[in-house]
């Protein structure tokens, strides 16, 4: 007797209520089961999924939208960046072009060799100039309270000389034509006594 | 060819009513088949679930019971219960044993206010054992005939016209006689001296060597009772033969009296004799001879049989009868106990298997759903996550070259300003330097254009001073301090001239002023020993 023909005897020794109830049981039996141990897992792994593709798709809207700012960005920096580098070049032409002037300039910077050797240089001159020192002072001083200028170092020169009135100018007139800043401090002329201080000047370069 | 498939499985029964099995009932493993009207022998193997199972019940197992009842009871009784009761109590069966009771009930001209009831019992235990094996081989039976039901079929089908006919019919037990009028089954009653007892009887007679109760069969069949069949040596055998079937048919002719008196039959139309190995050759002249109506050969499968093959004729008849009755759908003269079971929905058990099958996919369409769901759901993640990945990687890549972008930018800017604070320095120092060297007016060019003037204007110089502080000159402590301008603007000319002509004095101030823009003050002129004395300060500006 295969199942089928023991199930067909069961059913058949039942009334036809219990056969009805029986035929009902694998409904409520499954159902119950399946709502009970499977619905769960299954629901709880749908909503996994779910949650994680919500997630995902969040996420690669951000990432998207973050994308697009830094591409913007990006584009912004390089435009910036090409204008800076024209911006560098045009002021590197302008620094090379002001070193350049600067180089030429370099004769003015502070050297206290070549001031030694000016300042020996004005007996000679003096000489040349017809004119008699009676006494020659030099003083190298620095610009301690102003050391952002440019011109930080300076030698006063003090010559006390006698002799003709015309010959002193040219000899002044001489120190003043001199490419280097030479400036006439004070001057005291009175007959053929003449009396100049001369300040000249050292840059920081 | 679809069609037929599929309907299969909604038909109540599997079987096909076209296709019948006969199984010989006292050898199981010898089947016929009948298939659209052809008669053919087959195997078990061969046995198909659409094919109808029938077989007939031996006469041996058989109780036959008659009674009479009064026609007007007949509305009254539950016929069934009344002959289950009266049989249990008449035929003395075993109460503790159930039966199946069958029955047909014949009408009688001599009695009109009774009827006669022919009662066919057979035990349910005896089916059951008898049949098992069938029903173990093939799973059920699906139709039992009673011999003396099955020539019925015989006028269902018009195989024959309906007249009073009489079937003889030899077995190796019994001669089995059954009657019908004008189509309707009368009675079967049992003559219990069969072949086998003619042969016991011949071989008592006659002594012959290794004659079996086969050969004994072969003869009957090839030579049987005419004459004409034996030789001279065989002579004595026939008239053995003979003499043991006329004992027989002397038999058989007072059973026949009898019956015809019993339903007042005038006369017998038709004999139809056979046994289940054929017809036996001259017997026709015998039942002639003892019964006064000539015999046919009791042999109904000639339309179905055109290969001759060997059939037990009730065998034959009972496979039409099982037939006929499930094409009409009548299944009361039916002995089986083991019920073909419906097909699979039609059964309480497929129905339960297919309402929990139902159930259950029923109830796991929405978690399967769900499954597909997340399937598909898990898919598209995977498809995302890759999209992820490669747009973190593009991210990366942008947050990089923005860092480097940043970097640069910061460089560049510190490059620029490094740049701009290294030029505005040099203008600065450019712009120093030229403001130095083109802002100082060159003292001894000036003092030569004061020379100038003062010649021009006769006005003579006695002293001549520059400086911020003229009486300080000569004190070097006051020109240790650098002034934050490197010219102090508050130097100054200050020239003591004197003239003739306080004209002169002033004429040389005009033209200072005039000519060369200068800021030139006096305080005043003196007189002193006929010249005009005078302080004069000249600015110094750009």
């Amino acid at each position: 007797m295969n199942i089928l023909d023991s199930l067909d005897k069961f059913f058949e020794e039942q009334k036809e209520q219990e056969q009805k109830l029986f035929m009902f049981l694998p409904v409520l039996l499954f159902g119950f089961l399946i709502y009970y141990f499977i619905y769960p897992i299954t629901d709880e792994n749908l909503n996994k999924a779910i949650n994680s593709n919500q997630s995902l798709n969040k996420k690669i809207s951000n990432i998207k939208s973050n994308n697009i700012t830094l591409r913007k960005q990006n584009a912004k920096f390089s435009k910036i960046l090409k204008v800076a580098n024209k911006t560098l070049k045009e002021l590197n032409t302008q620094k090379v072009e002001l070193d350049t002037l600067l180089k030429k300039l370099q004769f003015l910077k502070f050297d206290l060799v070549k001031w030694a050797d000016f300042y020996n240089t004005i007996p000679n001159l003096v000489k040349k100039h017809h004119l008699i020192v009676l006494r020659l002072d030099n003083l190298i001083l620095d610009n301690n309270e102003h050391t952002d200028k440019l011109f930080q170092k300076k030698m006063e020169i003090s010559i006390h000389t006698i002799g003709g009135f015309v010959n002193f100018i040219k000899f002044m007139n001489e120190f003043e034509s001199k490419k280097e800043l030479i400036k006439v401090r004070s001057l005291n002329i009175k007959s053929d006594e003449m009396f100049i201080t001369l300040d000249i000047y050292g840059a920081k370069l | 060819m679809k069609k037929n498939k599929f309907e299969k499985y909604f038909k109540k029964y599997s079987y096909n009513i076209n296709k019948i099995v006969g199984i010989n009932p006292f050898n199981f493993d010898e089947l016929y088949s009948l298939e659209n009207r052809k008669l053919s022998k087959i195997t078990k193997k061969d046995v198909k679930q659409e094919h109808l199972i029938s077989t007939y019940i031996p006469n041996k197992n058989v109780i036959t019971y008659e009674f009479k009842i009064q026609k007007n009871l007949l509305d009254k009784i539950d016929l069934y219960d009344y002959i289950e009761t009266k049989s249990y109590e008449e035929v003395g069966l075993d109460e503790a044993e159930e039966y199946i009771f069958k029955y047909k009930l014949r009408d009688s001209v001599s009695d009109e206010k009774n009827v006669l009831v022919e009662v066919v019992i057979v035990s349910k235990r005896e089916l059951e054992e008898f049949y098992l094996p069938i029903k173990e081989e093939y799973g059920y039976l699906d139709y039992i005939t009673y011999p003396g039901f099955a020539f019925n079929v015989l006028y269902q089908e018009k195989i024959i016209e309906p007249q009073n006919d009489l079937y003889i019919y030899f077995t190796k037990d019994d001669i089995v006689i059954t009657l019908y009028s004008e189509g309707k089954f009368l009675q079967t009653f049992i003559i219990p001296e069969g072949l086998e007892n003619i042969y016991d009887e011949l071989i008592e007679s006659i002594k012959i060597k290794n004659f079996n109760f086969e050969l004994f069969m072969q003869l009957l069949i090839k030579k049987g009772l005419d004459l004409n069949n034996y030789n001279e040596k065989e002579q004595k055998l026939f008239n053995a033969v003979s003499e043991l079937f006329s004992n027989k048919f002397l038999i058989i002719s007072n059973q026949l009296h009898t019956i015809i008196r019993k339903f007042s039959l005038t006369t017998i139309d038709r004999i139809f004799m056979g046994t289940p190995k054929g017809v036996i050759p001259g017997i026709s002249e015998f039942a002639n001879m003892y019964l006064g109506v000539e015999a046919n050969d009791l042999k109904f499968d000639l339309d179905y049989n055109p290969e001759n093959i060997e059939i037990d004729q009730v065998l034959f008849l009972s496979m039409l009868y099982a037939s006929s009755a499930y094409k009409n759908e009548n299944q009361e003269d039916n002995f089986t106990i083991y019920y073909r079971p419906p097909t699979f929905f039609y059964r309480k058990s497929g129905q339960f298997i297919s309402i929990s099958i139902a159930s259950l996919l029923l109830s796991l369409v929405y978690p399967t759903y769900q499954v597909i769901d997340t399937y598909l759901v898990n898919i598209e993640n995977q498809e995302l996550e890759k999209e992820l990945n490669n747009l973190k990687h593009i991210n990366k890549k942008l947050k990089n070259n923005n860092k480097h972008l940043t970097k640069q930018l910061k460089l560049k800017k510190e490059e620029k300003n490094n740049l701009l604070k290294y030029i505005k320095d040099r203008e600065v120092i450019i712009d120093d330097i030229y403001k130095e060297k083109k802002g100082y007016v060159p003292k001894a060019k000036l003092i030569s254009l004061v020379s100038k003037y003062l010649y021009d204007n006769k006005v003579y110089l006695s002293n001549l001073s520059y400086g911020n502080n003229i009486s300080v000159i000569n004190n070097k402590k006051n020109v240790k301090k650098i002034s934050q301008n490197l010219e102090d603007k508050s130097s100054k000319f200050i020239l003591d001239v004197y003239s003739k002509d306080s004209k002169n004095i002033t004429n040389f101030i005009n033209d200072m002023i005039e000519n060369e823009h200068l800021i030139v003050n006096t305080p005043g002129y003196i007189k002193t020993n006929n010249f005009y004395k005078a302080k004069i300060m000249i600015k110094v500006e750009r």
